[in-house]
């Protein structure tokens, strides 16, 4: 596999045992000094693989990004134009009349098993995400990028097909440089059980320390790492999948850390003494996703759904301020759109369809959705208005959103039926349309380009694209075109709040929430920055003043790894 | 007592089948933590079929999500109400009938196939009984829980006959050795040597004399199963794959109560102690049964 | 007694081989498989997840792949876990010994509380001590495994910080205590789960043990002993306890599968990263592989228990040992 090991090892264990003489911290931390402690944070699903590509929630990332490194990370404003922040590359510069980035790689940059990071890493890492057969959930993002070439072996160059906002976003960031000298030789359809995915090695300032399946996942500050050793020693993830055990744990400071995704959770904990709040902005909304077609066959228009009629007095009949009020206190506010208010793109000014109950009654009606005498359910020509809803059982939130909603339809002479299923079955649902209603939930990013996978005609009559509710208007397609084309984000602003407007007017959902997350932490720990679209990016740089240390802090780095 | 004629003959049985289930009955009748549990379980099995009328509240109704979310239990509302403001006790009182019919229902499909399967094994005997045997001693080596899991996950989307269906064929395995095991040894009973040499039907001598052998053990064994149940699907729906929404059970009301647990003790409190009450009722029940049953099998000997 | 052992070893492999059948079995009828919507994004498209059904012989009729399984379990090996990445066996080796651990104790736990409170209750039969002790284990034996682990979690966790919450070790600190520490760490853990299963199983036993020596209390033999002038406290333990341990040996030994049973939700509640709480993981993800060996770990624990329990029977009771 590698030649000539041994002078890389002997220059390695000379590193090691020099920094070794002189850093204090080998054995037990010196609570003099700034460096030093262990955070405990809650892992609310257990990662399959730590390998990047196959990537499939938001608990991988946290580790992820912890062990590996992108070319650059996004600023601490989520700004997608400037203020990033190096990564493995530590400059960079546009040519070609901006169809290509060249990334010059910082020299210093090593493996943690040793060897230095190249530019052939980076385009090794590219071929790996772009490969179909590896399975990277987001695939389509990089398909406007053409190749990566290595001009030398510290210099990477993005080739993208034409020019876009987004260029400098999709290259730097999204790609979490992987060593080529480590997986080169693993078959690729088979990597989801690839040993890496179990001791994976990257460039980031923590390696992994332990993985005890089921328990805990250990990461051990890289104290030999090119950016300077990070000041916690080391960040302990505990797998804590039970509601009850996490507000358990939190309470009596077995745990540190949490995101908090549920009102109830968020409740009893926030005013523990022990605890710090800090509000995260929200970049996932919930919404009831009509499908205009019938279920599972595109050809035919759905019974119900094909009436925007119909879909804008469903719309009007529920009161989602309140509803939101009364579940979710301070967690959540009403989604206006597809779109989160803290996406840069996001316009909360646009017109919505308003609470309205009388109106919706009376749209109903006129539709002829009449109200038989002595009866709850309204009818029209003898058929009843009831339609089932899914929801996946593994929402805690929708599950009980779905509950007050059906309510609330109710009153308006609508009967719903809630249709909960497991996460998987839900999955293969949406994916087949096989739903009259959905209540699903999309996670966006600062960006808007998510917009074109799920609401344009493309991606209604593509196979398996992601419009799930078949909804097709070439005039938003035209609109969010001229968005997404545009210099920036000034130019694109006018056409974006076009292309809001005509979707939300054109009702194809119920835009019901967008959530936030709370990030509740032990009040020591001194979060030095925190990125807003990633609270975890910033870790390699907290502290814990050692005036305030508990005796986990003070355990130290350990010499030997079990 | 002339035993020869046919009349006599039909005499016998009846004083030998009548007077023990009378004498059972009296002897249950006196057990006092018996009778307790059969109050108990007849007011439960009242309250589960008057539901509509006895509770207070409509269980699905959410009065005011905002204000009258979480209350501590008040006069007006006996249980407290939940996160969504519905009354607890309502919830409590039509859970019950949930709860109560799956219990009941699936052990009359694991009783039925339990004991078809082992009165076949045990009358037939030889090879098929052998093998029979080997296949539910294989079943039943498997840990209940895992393999409800394992189905209640694989095939998703129960309906409550589903769930009936599951629990009831996931616990015959018991039933069916037991019931083999009487029918074999009432295969060498001497009513039955001299029944078959007097000419009768396989069909005659098993229902008049093997069955009725059967049918007190595999009444407590049934018995203690109901209770069993209940708790085995009340903890399917704890782990989330038991009763879905719109049904509650206990269980449904118990895994919503441990949302906020600390702050509303009162939803699995009451859920819990619904169950514990009903589990509690039926093993008094079955342990009188028991009492009294074996009382009934020593004078027949 | 080696014959009856062998007999026992070869009815305890068959039947193995009948639930390790049957769970494959199971896990193939069942409609999806591991790649029909693992990833949590439908824009996968279906050739690579058909790219991926070859690479795992998913894609191969139904009996090829059960002779293929055959094959790999007799070699002892399971195939590859698609839920962790590495063989399934290494996700079941991690796992199993944390529920040995847990049942172990509790049916440490369940003999050493039930037959105490049982024979406590024989030797005051009739007096009200007994019948309240008799309703109070008649009420604990009617808990739900659950309840009494949610209700220890609040109570000496939450409420009153005695144990810890979750786990086997301290996150942290466990490598850097001494010998003891350590020792003290993982009872700590240890504690509140086995005392939860431990207590429901006592309760049924505490009933069984004193139904037991009651009934020997009256026999021939007791009654020779009590002649020869021993004491009657001596009398009740020396030879009735022996008697009626050997039912309640029994007994115990065919409660390993509820046992099993009631650890999947003490597994759950407390964390305890055992072989219940794998196999709830391993069938909401669809893991084949994983699936199929908790289930065939599960029979072989039960097999075992079962085996270990006939040993001393026979070991115990001298007219077994005979035949």
């Amino acid at each position: 596999m590698r030649e000539s090991i041994g002078p890389r090892i002997s220059v390695l264990v000379a590193c090691a045992l020099a920094l070794a003489a002189c850093d204090s911290g080998a054995t037990k931390s010196d609570d003099a000094s700034a460096v030093g402690g262990s955070i405990i944070i809650a892992m609310q699903n257990e990662p399959r693989s730590l390998l990047p590509p196959l990537i499939n929630q938001i608990d991988e990332k946290i580790v992820e990004d912890q062990i590996f490194e992108p070319l650059a990370w996004l600023g601490d404003e989520g700004h997608l134009d400037r203020d990033y922040r190096p990564g493995l590359a530590d400059s960079w510069s546009w040519e070609r009349d901006s169809t290509a980035i060249v990334f010059h790689l910082n020299p210093k940059a090593r493996w943690q098993d040793g060897p230095p990071v190249r530019a052939s890493d980076v385009r090794f890492t590219f071929g790996l995400y772009t490969d179909s057969i590896v399975g990277f959930k987001d695939r389509s993002s990089l398909a406007r990028i053409d190749s990566v070439t290595a001009r030398d072996s510290v210099t990477a160059v993005f080739w993208f097909k034409n020019r876009y906002p987004e260029q400098f976003y999709d290259a730097a960031t999204r790609l979490l440089i992987v060593p080529e000298h480590l997986l080169a030789r693993e078959p690729r359809a088979t990597l989801l059980t690839s040993a890496f995915g179990r001791q994976p090695v990257g460039s980031g300032r923590f390696r992994l320390g332990k993985w005890t399946p089921n328990a805990s996942i250990e990461l051990v500050a890289d104290t030999a790492n090119y950016h300077g050793r990070p000041n916690l020693d080391r960040v302990v993830f505990a797998v804590t999948t039970d509601q009850t055990a996490l507000r358990t744990r939190l309470t009596t400071g077995e745990i540190d850390l949490a995101e908090v995704s549920t009102p109830a959770m968020f409740r009893t904990l926030k005013d523990q003494p022990d605890l710090r709040a800090r509000m995260n902005p929200a970049y996932d909304y919930s919404f009831l996703l009509f499908n205009t077609r019938k279920p599972k066959q595109r050809q035919q228009p759905n019974a119900l759904f094909a009436d925007i009629g119909l879909r804008r007095a469903i719309s009007m009949g529920i009161d989602r301020a309140k509803l939101v009020r009364s579940q979710f206190d301070s967690l959540a506010v009403v989604s206006t759109g597809p779109m989160t208010r803290a996406q840069p793109l996001a316009d909360s000014t646009i017109v919505t369809i308003a609470y309205d109950s009388a109106g919706a009654a009376r749209l109903l009606d006129s539709l002829g959705w009449t109200l038989p005498a002595g009866k709850t359910v309204r009818e029209r020509r003898g058929q009843p208005l009831k339609f089932s809803v899914l929801v996946p059982t593994v929402s805690a939130n929708r599950m009980t959103m779905i509950v007050v909603i059906q309510e609330s339809l109710r009153k308006l002479g609508v009967e719903v039926t809630v249709d909960a299923v497991d996460g998987n079955t839900f999955v293969g649902r949406l994916g087949a349309r096989d739903f009259d209603v959905v209540f699903h939930g999309m996670h966006v990013e600062p960006s808007v380009s998510g917009l074109r996978a799920s609401w344009t005609v493309a991606s209604a009559r593509a196979a398996n694209g992601l419009n799930f509710g078949n909804y097709e208007n070439p005039r938003f397609d035209a609109h969010l075109d001229s968005a997404l084309a545009a210099r920036d984000l000034a130019s694109a602003r006018p056409h974006a709040k076009q292309a809001f407007e005509t979707i939300v007017a054109d009702a194809p959902a119920v835009w019901i929430y967008e959530t936030r997350t709370a990030t509740l932490m032990h009040k020591r720990i001194r979060p030095a920055h925190i990125v807003s679209t990633a609270w975890w990016a910033g870790l390699a740089d907290w502290s814990i003043p050692p005036a305030e240390r508990l005796p986990r802090d003070k355990v130290g780095l350990r010499v030997a790894s079990r | 007592m002339a035993s020869s004629t046919p009349d006599g003959d039909r005499a016998f049985d009846r004083s030998v089948s009548a007077s023990p289930w009378r004498s059972a009955l009296g002897t249950l009748a006196r057990d006092r933590s018996a009778v307790a549990g059969l109050v108990i379980l007849a007011a439960l099995a009242l309250i589960a079929l008057a539901a509509p009328y006895v509770a207070p509240y409509d269980p699905r109704a959410q009065p005011d999500i905002v204000a009258l979310k979480y209350l501590s239990p008040t006069l007006a509302h006996p249980f407290g109400t939940d996160h969504l403001s519905r009354d607890v006790l309502s919830r409590i009182i039509f859970g019950s009938r949930v709860s109560l019919s799956v219990a009941f229902l699936s052990v009359v499909v694991a009783a039925t196939v339990g004991t078809g399967y082992g009165a076949v094994a045990g009358y037939v005997g030889g090879k098929l009984d052998s093998l029979m045997m080997r296949i539910v001693d294989a079943l039943l080596s498997i840990p209940r829980v895992l393999l409800l899991i394992a189905v209640a996950t694989l095939w998703n989307g129960f309906e409550l006959t589903g769930l009936v269906l599951l629990l009831g064929l996931t616990g015959w395995f018991g039933v069916s050795r037991l019931v083999r095991t009487l029918v074999l040894g009432a295969r060498e009973d001497e009513f039955v040597t001299a029944a078959r040499a007097l000419g009768a039907t396989h069909a005659r001598i098993f229902i008049h004399h093997i069955l009725p052998q059967v049918i007190s053990p595999v009444l407590v064994a049934a018995t203690l199963a109901i209770g069993n149940v209940i708790v085995i699907e009340a903890g399917l729906t704890f782990l989330g794959m038991g009763v879905r929404p719109p049904n509650a059970s206990w269980g449904s009301i118990f895994y919503d109560g441990m949302r906020d647990v600390a702050g509303a003790w009162w939803i699995s409190i009451s859920a819990g102690a619904a169950l514990v009450t009903t589990v509690l009722a039926v093993n008094l029940v079955a342990d009188g049964l028991r009492e009294a049953l074996n009382a009934r099998q020593l004078p027949a000997r | 007694m080696r014959r009856f052992l062998a007999r026992r070893l070869a009815h305890g492999a068959a039947v193995i081989f009948i639930a390790a059948s049957l769970s494959f079995l199971l896990v193939h009828l069942a409609p999806g498989d591991p790649f029909s919507a693992t990833l949590d994004s439908a824009s996968i498209s279906p050739s690579v997840k058909a790219g991926w059904r070859a690479a795992y012989g998913l894609d191969r009729p139904l009996l090829e792949q059960y002779v293929r399984f055959l094959g790999q379990l007799a070699r002892g090996d399971l195939g590859p876990s698609l839920l962790q990445p590495g063989p399934a066996s290494a996700a079941l080796a991690d796992a199993v010994p944390n529920t040995l651990v847990l049942m172990g104790t509790a049916l440490v736990l369940t003999f050493i509380i039930g037959i105490g409170v049982g024979s406590w209750q024989a030797a005051r039969v009739g007096s009200r001590a007994d019948r309240v002790v008799g309703n109070a284990s008649l009420i604990v034996a009617s808990l739900p495994e659950f309840w009494l682990a949610a209700v220890f979690l609040l109570l000496f966790v939450y409420r009153f910080r005695v144990f810890p919450a979750a786990g086997v070790v301290d996150l942290v600190m466990h490598d850097s205590l001494s010998f003891t520490g350590r020792v003290i760490d993982r009872l700590r853990h240890l504690a509140l789960p086995a005392l939860t299963l431990g207590l429901l199983g006592s309760a049924s036993i505490a009933r069984y043990q004193r139904a037991a020596l009651l009934d020997v209390l009256p026999q021939d033999f007791i009654r020779t002993a009590r002649a020869k002038g021993v004491t009657d406290r001596f009398v009740l333990w020396r030879h009735a306890l022996r008697n009626a341990l050997v039912p309640t040996i029994v007994l115990a030994g065919l409660s390993l599968p509820t046992l099993l049973g009631g650890a999947v939700f003490v597994e759950q509640v407390f964390s305890w990263p055992g072989l219940g709480r794998l196999a709830a993981a391993a069938f909401h993800a669809r893991d084949y592989q994983v699936v199929i060996g908790a289930t065939i770990m599960g029979a072989v624990l039960v097999v075992a228990g079962g085996i270990l329990a006939d040993l001393l029977h026979a070991a115990v009771d001298p007219r077994v040992r005979a035949q």
